[in-house]
């Protein structure tokens, strides 16, 4: 029998660590900005939400081919829960990002900036992830469509991504370029500082949920052993892999 | 008799056109690869005409996005132009990404 929280009370410590230094740094040694002012501090956890959201999508697409090439549902259900989690994480850059363009450009949402409108194409594609598993009922053949989704969805994100960086259009800053960006120093260490923090609260959560999944199984499992098969309701049709 | 085909091959004489010809291409292409793609997996589905759409539609948004840009110049009433060259690479690149990636992916979908 396997301990599925092994190293989750680490990661949480690291994540609850580095989050406050984070916050630290934001509110009392990143400088504030002379353009935006205070507002630009949602700078802080905006960009690292998206980011954070757009490479947890790309993971599950890779545990998707773990899935695909071992057959292993344990992939599929990592695949799922990085994907639900990466939505989450997408919504809520989303919506910081609405608010930081209304403070910042004066309207919510700006249909003509192409990092704006790819990351909502994005979005609304995984959007559909759950959507599809649910409507496919035999559990093997969705945890199969739902890894070939994610593949061709995670394959889809740089290419959005490669296509809104040679449409050039400057309303919407460019944070990770390689010259190093037009951040200050000082700056750029907060902004690493948040985006290793928000990584690690994704790790968190992934592995949170992981092991809550697992341990829910596990309890099923033993319950139909001891108590005998009448004793566990059957699962209704579920997005969700069982 | 070129001359009488001249109606039909003339105007691809021209670069523009060539160049329209080529997004005409790519994005006949990637509408066929993703529409098969799609088709594929919302066959299996219960809500199979919801499906489709709804998944296809965000995969084709870029593709369309990058065609309308390339055809804009081509439609432009003052000073139209050439289809941009980079517009035409998005798609050709969409184009080549997706045919291999439905490629490999295509056996998962049609092994039952």
């Amino acid at each position: 029998m396997t301990t599925f929280g092994r190293g989750l009370r680490t990661l949480v410590l690291a994540t609850v660590l580095t989050i406050i230094v984070a916050l630290a740094l934001v509110f009392l040694y990143a400088p504030l900005d002379a353009d935006q002012g205070f507002i630009q501090k949602i700078f802080y956890l905006h960009v690292p939400l998206a980011i954070v959201s757009l490479c947890g999508f790309v993971f599950g697409g890779l545990l998707a081919i773990g899935h695909l090439r071992t057959r292993n549902r344990a992939w599929d259900m990592r695949s799922y829960v990085a994907i639900h989690m990466a939505l989450i994480f997408g919504v809520g850059g989303l919506i910081t990002g609405s608010i930081w363009a209304k403070a910042s450009w004066g309207h919510w949402w700006d249909w003509s900036d192409p990092t704006l409108t790819s990351f909502l194409i994005v979005l609304l594609l995984f959007a559909t992830y759950q959507p599809l598993r649910f409507s496919i009922e035999d559990p093997e053949r969705q945890a199969r469509y739902a890894s070939v989704f994610a593949v061709v969805s995670a394959a889809f994100v740089p290419l959005n991504f490669i296509a809104v960086r040679l449409a050039q259009q400057f309303v919407h800053p460019r944070i990770l370029t390689l010259g190093g960006g037009n951040l200050p120093g000082s700056m750029r260490l907060t902004f690493l500082v948040s985006l290793l923090g928000m990584a690690l609260l994704y790790a968190t959560l992934w592995k949170y949920e992981m092991t809550a999944k697992n341990a829910r199984i596990q309890v099923r499992r033993l319950r139909r052993s001891l108590l005998g098969d009448d004793s566990v309701r059957p699962l209704g049709r579920s997005a969700a892999p069982s | 008799m070129p001359e009488a085909l001249d109606w039909l091959v003339g105007p691809f004489t021209l670069p523009f056109m060539q160049r329209a010809l080529l997004g005409a291409l790519g994005v006949g292409l990637i509408c066929a690869v993703i529409g098969t793609f799609v088709s594929a997996i919302a066959i299996q589905t219960r809500a199979r005409d919801l499906i489709a759409p709804i998944i296809g539609l965000p995969l084709l948004i870029p593709a369309l996005i990058a065609t309308a840009r390339a055809a804009g110049p081509l439609l432009a009433a003052h000073g139209s132009g050439s289809p941009p060259t980079k517009w035409i690479a998005i798609l050709a690149l969409y184009d080549v990404v997706f045919a291999l990636i439905a490629y490999a992916v295509f056996d998962y979908l049609l092994e039952d």
